[in-house]
């Protein structure tokens, strides 16, 4: 990692004088509070007692349904409009404001009430709270760190140039920062402010014996990360959480310019009842539009964020199944060689990858003529067993008169311009490139007709897409991007724009293949950069990770954070991207990937191969069963998925997020759920024998594997073996499996269920099943299934959990449930019988058996109902006991 | 009946039974419950012939052609995996019978190799002879070249004591003649004036120079720290040093540095370019010069190992190389020379007393002893060569031994690949010379060599190379792929690995196709 060529904060004006900045410095004040259309209106004043020595703010406050409020402050009269991000929040919000009738004057402050909460803006000085009852949850410039730098005009003699290493940054509009400071009240910890390697849990940065540098969110390709930094990786969500035993909070900046963000330490309050949180934000331009959100729990903070950001789309099922990715496979005897390995070792997987080396001289929708003579026909092969592939599409375009992407970009001034507003020249693959302008829709429904079938030449629909290097990766810019300077559409500098253009461009491209298919296939496009809304867009992944434990462990709570900050759709590459794993590595890496929501191995040029069978035994058997593991529980992802789909909901939750008031599982990030029913804890050790594995709860565990069961409320030293990590599930849940192997997704389509109950203390269980077609937009038009199972009184139901009313498409599926297996019956119910099926009168035998059919698990702990072959799609019951 | 879908008929009678056992002995089952869809066995016993067991495996017959036995995950899976379709039987896809069609061509195929490995054999077996032959002939000039060691030997050691006893004496003569002069200085200084005033200013400068080396002494360590901590602080951020040389290139070249730190491209221009316009920053030239010196070290010192494999020797030794047996007994005069013996010689030149020493007769003698030890150096390195050729491994019968001084080379698109078994395997482009290897040995039971702890690759590892033989009639290396970075794999064809055996196999095949049914993978 080169840190040098990044910038700290000292290194940046703005940076420096905000982190310098003491308490109560800020000078401004509220007057001319009234309400209009519906939102409160108010003028800032910068000054002391009366005077008015600054400029003036005009402050807008608007509130959504579900406890969400907004901020938004603007320069009174700007000299230039300030950059406001577009296409990050969703458009249907205007629909759910709540219209402010009035505001109450009292003791020099306004207050708006609303639904169990107000809004309190204290007029002098300027601050404002947001409280429930006599509990404050959050405030805003508590601490006085208020600062807006207002445009205005050069002063003679002034430079506004900034320097940094060989690159100076003209700042042609002058200084234009703004920060302040954000308070959780009663939080034991804050989250969020994604993408950075570190703990789950954000770490003070500033405060009594601390040197840290601030969170800093500034997209960036950074070579070699470390496994725990404060620095900022390749996306930004400005989204931070807090969380108590009482209340999950939440603060939102829409602002894509370089940020900083400074944690202090937990502080008693006056009140002296509650802790409290601090945190600093700094810009270095860009508009002021926040959002406070007042939870009360992590799950209904989560939707509230999602309100304003958008829900996950929903998936394909196929890339919710493995892929096999390298950098590279090399030509199309390669390419078939290692779609053969995968069958010729039973190892399912469902997407083979293509990194940069397949184009013609890193021009992308090109194929390189003497590696990939034949692309169709390469995918069609793939595509006959039902898999797909993925080529890698990345936004710098090779300056090549000859490329036509190039020329048609170029003449239509389609490029990021220089300060002297010539197109953009950087140097990246494939040399001296220009970056396309995602800011423009009109580039972007551009850029997304280069991926018609008919435009991608070599392209068929089973090729979907990798967006790599979109931060934007720039290797001889300032910082590994392009100058601040640089200019878009609109004559917005690319300063303002800087951590949204991955998300731009992944977008554009997402489009292209909706587009291609003519709104009939869900896009996936796979993206390293991403900014708030990106999961409306796609999945994305930690990037260029290191084949180490650390790595392995830090991927985790990397993961954990996105889920919170609404991106669901993510991994981390499985191995590690440089460096050669080791096997034992390797497996545990394959093994803790089958509960990422997107599992993808990967692995750096240099490296040496690793496909899952070149280690030999036990590791290819322990890879192919870590893969096996993944697809067997592919209903219980997909379902999950939905539920993101839905209600924004992270697949891989922290502890507290189901279980909000267990305090000892608030920095716990070495172990997460899955959904609300699997509870997952790596091994991130070599030759571990054993890990120590919360439970919590009051219910039971039932280890996956064996059946055994621990009990909720204790953490537990339990054994680890090399077959698997620890994965338990809930006591209380129904989690639908389909157990049979296959060599993708594909085939498993009408595979039959397994359903797995595990019974709780009052031995009752419950569970959902969503599927669809797994490709199509039919699902919107009320084509899926969506089951509620319930066990309870000895009887097995499975009811509709769909809206009534037809949609105009239906999805239906043969699929079976062949075996129910109940986990945590009483011993005395736990003996071969009969059961029936009560919807049709047959009856079936229970038999006693293990929770899973494989060699070497022999246990007897669990009923297994032997085919009862009801329908999934139908209501049925079963009277088990 | 049971449904012995999936079953092969060597197991048919196993599942006869009423009850039937999990092969694993774990459990049993009623017989209906053969192949009724649901895994009972978790070693998949009870369903061969559906794909409800994640352990089972499928049989088919594929009559007319080879039976084959697959995961039984491809059972119903809408792909036809066996020729004669009996592995999708749910009717989603119809799989024709393609046995007769597959079966012919494999029969083809096989007849091919047949012919091939009957060609190869035969080449194998004169081979094989031919290396006896060989094998046996160098023994015999092994045999040979260590008699003439050790009479070069005995011819070294009498020219050493000639050579000794002359030097001997020319070094009586020269301190003789030392001896005289000293006297001779003596008694002209003793005749001199004395001259005691200037010995003392003498010994004055001589304590101003001491001062001023004292002066020195404490000023340049100061220095030196200076410049350590310099070096120090580079060495403690080593990006410091990159920004240095990044600073002085063209926004082109520093993209190229960047992306070179994932691609491993080289770019040492670019640094040599950044070096030299970095002369001015003293600090960092130093350190580049450090570099460099390593650098010329390794090419060097690599450099010199090639000699030494290839044992190209330099003009003066090849003159005297015995590269026969006929060329020692040839120059009689010089022969009969060496016979002579020291005290002959001393008499010849005529040392004795204060005459002065002929030096050209000396240095003729030195020239004689010089030449004999070449030759008996020449002589033993054709003695370990030898040694050193017949302890190597050359297979069960000796098939590889014509490969010990041989080199094979292929070339593709941009290089040249050049695989020296018992030697070592490089990857030539233009002038420049890659190692990719260096002998190892065979592996796998001689169906492999491997080539290791080649030229070390940027970031990455030493290179390597294995190459994998099989039966052909000719000698040829085939192909050389790099399906891991710097991991290289080549295939090569040879007739050492036609081996009879594989023959009567092969016959055996084509007479009885189904003999082998797990041989799936049987042609390469």
């Amino acid at each position: 990692w080169k840190k040098d060529e990044f910038k700290r904060c000292d290194q940046t004006i703005f940076c420096k004088d905000a982190r310098n900045r003491v308490d109560g410095s800020s000078n401004w004040f509220v007057s001319e509070v009234n309400v209009t259309n519906g939102k409160v209106r108010a003028r800032l004043i910068e000054g002391g007692e009366g005077e008015h020595v600054g400029g003036s703010l005009i402050l807008h406050l608007s509130a959504y349904e579900e406890g969400i409020i907004r901020l938004k402050v603007k320069e009174a009269e700007a000299k230039r409009k300030r950059f406001e991000v577009p296409e990050v929040v969703v458009k249907g919000l205007e629909d759910r404001r709540l219209w402010i009738q009035r505001v109450i004057e009292k003791d020099g402050a306004s207050m708006v009430v609303l639904a169990g909460y107000e809004v309190v803006l204290l007029h002098r000085p300027f601050q404002l709270y947001v409280r429930s009852g006599k509990e404050t949850l959050i405030s805003l410039n508590a601490k006085g760190l208020f600062h807006f730098e207002q445009q205005r005009e050069k002063k003679e003699g002034e430079d506004w140039d900034e320097s940094f290493r060989s690159h100076t940054d003209s700042r042609p509009h002058g200084p234009q920062s703004i920060g302040f400071d954000v308070s959780f009240y009663g939080a034991e910890y804050v989250y969020g402010i994604p993408e950075r390697a570190t703990s789950l849990a954000l770490k003070p940065t500033k405060g009594a014996d601390i040197v840290s540098e601030p969170y800093r969110l500034f997209n960036s390709d950074i070579f070699e990360y470390l496994h725990d930094s404060v620095f900022g990786l390749y996306g930004a969500v400005p989204f931070m959480l807090s969380h108590s035993e009482k209340r999950t909070t939440g603060f939102f900046w829409l602002n894509a310019a370089e940020m900083l963000v400074d944690v202090m330490p937990k502080e008693k309050t006056e009140t002296a009842e509650a802790s409290r949180i601090d945190t600093h934000w700094i810009t270095e331009s860009g508009s002021f539009d926040v959002f406070f959100f007042i939870g009360p729990g992590p799950k209904d903070l989560i939707r509230q964020y999602t309100t304003v950001t958008g829900t996950s789309t929903m998936p394909q099922l196929f890339a919710t199944a493995y892929h096999q990715c390298r950098w590279n496979y090399k030509d199309e005897a390669d390419v078939a060689q290692v779609d053969a390995g995968f069958d010729e070792h039973d190892i399912p997987y469902d997407v083979l990858w293509l990194d940069i080396e397949h184009t013609d001289g890193k021009k992308y929708f090109t194929w390189d003529s003497v590696l990939f003579p034949n692309p169709k026909d390469m995918q069609d092969k793939i595509a006959a067993k039902g898999r797909k592939m993925v080529t890698i599409v990345d936004p710098h375009i090779k300056r090549d008169s000859n490329y036509y992407i190039h020329k048609e970009a170029q003449s239509k001034g389609f490029y990021i311009k220089d300060k002297h507003g010539r197109d953009y020249d950087g140097w990246c693959w494939p040399g001296s490139s220009s970056y396309l302008d995602m800011l423009d829709p009109e580039v972007r429904s551009w850029w997304a007709d280069k991926f018609a079938y008919s435009s991608y030449q070599g392209s068929t629909p089973s090729l979907y897409i990798w967006n790599d290097m979109n931060e934007p990766s720039v290797f001889n810019g300032p910082e590994a991007t392009m100058p601040r300077d640089n200019i878009h559409v609109g004559e917005v500098e690319h300063r303002d724009v800087h951590n949204a253009y991955g998300y731009y461009f992944h977008m554009a491209s997402s489009e292209g293949l909706r587009k291609r298919a003519d709104d009939n296939d869900r896009p996936f496009v796979l993206s390293r950069s991403f900014f708030a809304g990106t999961q409306r867009v796609g999945a994305i992944w930690t990037g260029d990770n290191t084949a180490d434990w650390d790595h392995l462990k830090v991927s985790v709570p990397m993961l954990l954070t996105l889920g919170l900050t609404g991106i669901t759709f993510t991994g981390a590459d499985v191995g590690g991207f440089f460096g050669n794993p080791d096997p034992e590595l390797l497996t545990r890496w394959y093994q803790l990937g089958a509960y990422y929501p997107f599992y993808r191995g990967h692995a750096h040029l240099d490296t040496k191969r690793r496909e899952p069978w070149l280690f030999g035994e036990p590791y290819t058997s322990l890879i192919r069963e870590a893969i096996h593991t993944r697809y067997a529980l592919l209903p219980y992802f997909y379902t999950l998925f939905r539920e993101a789909n839905l209600n924004g909901l992270p697949l891989m939750r922290p502890i507290w997020m189901e279980y909000p008031k267990e305090i000892e599982t608030y920095a716990m990030d070495d172990q997460f759920l899955l959904g609300s029913d699997l509870l997952v804890h790596g091994v991130y050790s070599e030759r571990a024998t054993s890990e120590d594995v919360y439970f919590p709860g009051s219910q039971m565990w039932f280890d996956v594997r064996s059946g055994a069961s621990y009990s909720g409320g204790h953490t537990v030293k339990v054994p680890v073996i090399p077959e698997s990590i620890p994965a338990y599930q809930r006591a209380g849940s129904i989690i639908p499996r389909k157990d049979r192997f296959r060599r993708s997704s594909f085939q498993m389509e009408n595979d039959p269920y397994t359903l797995v109950v595990a019974l709780n203390s009052s031995y009752e269980a419950q569970g959902e099943l969503y599927l669809d077609d797994g490709k199509s937009y039919d699902f919107e038009k009320g084509a899926f299934i969506h089951r509620l199972f319930t066990f309870s009184k000895g009887r097995l139901t499975s009811v509709n959990l769909a809206p009534t009313e037809k949609g105009t498409k239906q999805f239906k599926t043969p699929c079976l449930v062949e075996r129910i297996i109940l986990l945590g019956l009483r011993p005395k119910d736990l003996s071969a019988h009969r059961v029936l099926i009560e919807s049709s009168g047959a009856q079936v035998p229970a038999e006693v058996g293990a929770p899973l059919l494989r060699i070497g698990y022999h246990q007897a702990n669990s009923l297994v109902v032997r085919m009862p072959n009801v329908r999934i799609s139908d209501d049925w019951s079963i009277k088990v006991l | 009946v049971p449904n012995l879908r999936g079953i092969a008929p060597q197991d048919e009678r196993y599942f006869q039974t009423a009850i039937i056992k999990c092969k694993d002995g774990t459990k049993s089952f009623p017989q209906e419950r053969l192949n009724d869809d649901f895994c009972d066995c978790v070693d998949g016993t009870d369903e061969p012939g559906t794909n409800a067991c994640p352990e089972s495996k499928f049989y088919c017959k594929n009559l007319q052609h080879r039976a084959l036995v697959i995961f039984s995950s491809r059972v119903n899976d809408g792909i036809c995996d066996c020729c004669d379709g009996s592995d999708e039987y749910d009717g989603k896809v119809t799989c024709g019978n393609t046995c007769w069609e597959a079966g012919e061509k494999s029969r083809e195929k096989l007849k091919k190799k047949l012919g091939v490995f009957k060609d190869g054999s035969i080449i194998r077996k004169q081979d094989v002879e031919k290396s006896k032959e060989a094998r046996h002939q160098h023994d015999e000039e092994l045999k040979q070249a260590k008699r003439e060691v050790k009479k070069l030997e005995s011819v070294v050691d009498k020219l050493r004591a000639d050579k000794e006893a002359v030097e001997k004496e020319e070094k009586r003569a020269r301190e003789e003649k030392d001896r005289i002069e000293k006297e001779e200085r003596e008694r002209r200084e003793r005749e001199s004036a004395p001259a005691k005033e200037e010995s003392l200013e003498a010994v004055d400068v001589s304590d101003e120079v001491e001062g001023h080396a004292e002066h020195s002494e404490i000023t340049k360590p100061a220095e030196e720290e200076e410049e350590e901590e310099e070096v120090l602080d580079s060495a403690l951020d080593p990006s410091n040093k990159e920004e240095d040389e990044l600073a002085d290139l063209t926004e082109e070249e520093r993209g190229r540095v960047i992306a070179s730190r994932w691609t491993g491209e080289d770019i040492s221009d670019i640094k040599a370019k950044a070096e030299a316009e970095s002369k001015n920053h003293p600090d960092s030239h130093d350190d580049h010069d450090d570099q460099d010196d390593s650098g010329d070290e390794a090419d060097e010192s690599h450099d010199d190992e090639e000699d030494d494999d290839y044992g190209h020797p330099s003009y003066g030794q090849d003159s005297l190389l015995p590269t026969s047996s006929q060329s020692l007994g040839g120059d009689e005069s010089w022969w009969s020379k060496l016979m002579i013996g020291p005290s002959a010689i001393l008499k010849m030149f005529g040392f004795a007393g204060r005459e002065p020493v002929d030096i050209s007769e000396a240095e003729r003698i030195r020239k004689e002893f010089r030449e004999a030890s070449d030759k008996l150096s020449n002589t033993q390195s054709k003695v370990s060569d030898l040694e050193n050729r017949l302890k190597q491994d050359f297979g069960k019968d000796g098939e590889f031994y014509s490969f010990y001084d041989k080199c094979f080379e292929l070339k593709d698109k941009k290089y040249t690949y050049k695989v020296c078994p018992y030697k070592d395997a490089t990857q030539v482009e233009g002038h420049s010379t890659t190692r990719l290897g260096r002998w190892q040995g065979f592996k796998d039971d001689y169906t492999n060599m491997v080539f290791e702890q080649g030229d070390k690759c940027w970031n990455g590892p030493e290179r390597s190379l294995r190459v994998k033989m099989r039966c052909g009639t000719k000698l040829e290396l085939r192909s050389v792929n790099e399906p891991s970075r710097c991991e290289y794999v080549a295939e090569f064809s040879t007739p050492a690995l036609c081996l009879e055996s594989r023959v009567q196999e092969l016959e055996q095949q084509l007479v009885h196709p189904n003999v082998s049914p797990d041989n799936g993978h049987d042609e390469l």
